[in-house]
């Protein structure tokens, strides 16, 4: 792969690599931090990517790894990111039985951050069981139970013990404005 | 970096697997995956920071320097 068709396709990654970032991190600052910490990394390491394997997979490796060593630096630090989250909220609207976007990103954020990001990657970010399995370095039973774990929890989290909790109308399209990330 | 990207099957790594949680009712399941999906989609829609295609140009410039 020639360094040009590298960028290129770094570049084009750079959306869902940094929506990973966000997912992880939590607060916007330390999830910029860690991405261009990852940039230079895959820069610098790009011959030992493989042509045909997965940019995408193999960035979020590197973006992941820093993470938790970063993580084990500065516990404090993240332990600080709910709080932020919970600051940039706009106030719960009053409607009932919706699943509504800012209440699942706080479901979300109080899952262990392994159950998360395995949600993340297989119910968002396109990536396989596989592929998430060598992102996380473990077994793809463990990426499964994991998911199916999350899953469970966020059910649990946003009180949601069957079909008639749901409501018949999760726009959620429509609610994607109050993202806490949009200024 | 490389080491991490071998694929290591040994089993037992998660010791929560043993504890299998029960099969969510599809109707919800299908309500978390799209907003796990709508969620998601909002991270990847913000638009950039400037300073991060600058950062790509910074080190790519370094870079060609060095050669």
């Amino acid at each position: 792969m020639t360094q040009d068709i590298f960028r290129d396709d770094l570049i084009r990654e750079m959306p869902n690599l940094r929506a990973f970032a966000l997912s992880l991190c939590g607060s916007t600052a330390q999830a910029d931090d860690l991405m261009q910490d990852t940039l230079v990394k895959a820069w610098s390491h790009r011959t030992s990517f493989q042509d045909g394997s997965n940019l995408r997979a193999w960035l979020f490796t590197i973006l992941r790894n820093s993470f938790y060593s970063l993580k084990r630096r500065e516990q404090h630090e993240i332990s600080d990111s709910d709080a932020q989250i919970a600051e940039s909220m706009a106030a719960k609207p009053e409607q009932e039985g919706h699943l509504h976007l800012h209440d699942f990103h706080l479901a979300l954020a109080r899952l262990p951050d392994e159950q998360r990001e395995a949600l993340i990657l297989i119910g968002a970010s396109g990536l396989s069981y596989e592929e998430a399995a060598l992102v996380c370095n473990v077994a793809v039973g463990t990426v499964k139970s994991r998911v199916n774990r999350a899953r469970a929890r966020l059910a649990e989290l946003l009180d949601i013990k069957g079909p008639e909790d749901i409501g018949d109308d999760p726009q959620l399209a429509s609610l994607q404005s109050r993202s806490p990330w949009r200024g | 970096m490389e080491k991490n990207l071998n694929f290591d099957p040994s089993p037992g790594s998660d010791p929560l697997d043993a504890g299998q949680s029960p099969e969510l009712d599809p109707v919800v399941q299908d309500a978390i995956g799209r907003a796990m999906r709508a969620h998601y989609q909002s991270l990847v829609e913000l638009p950039l920071p400037q300073s991060m295609l600058e950062i790509l140009a910074k080190i790519e410039a370094r870079d060609r320097q060095d050669k």
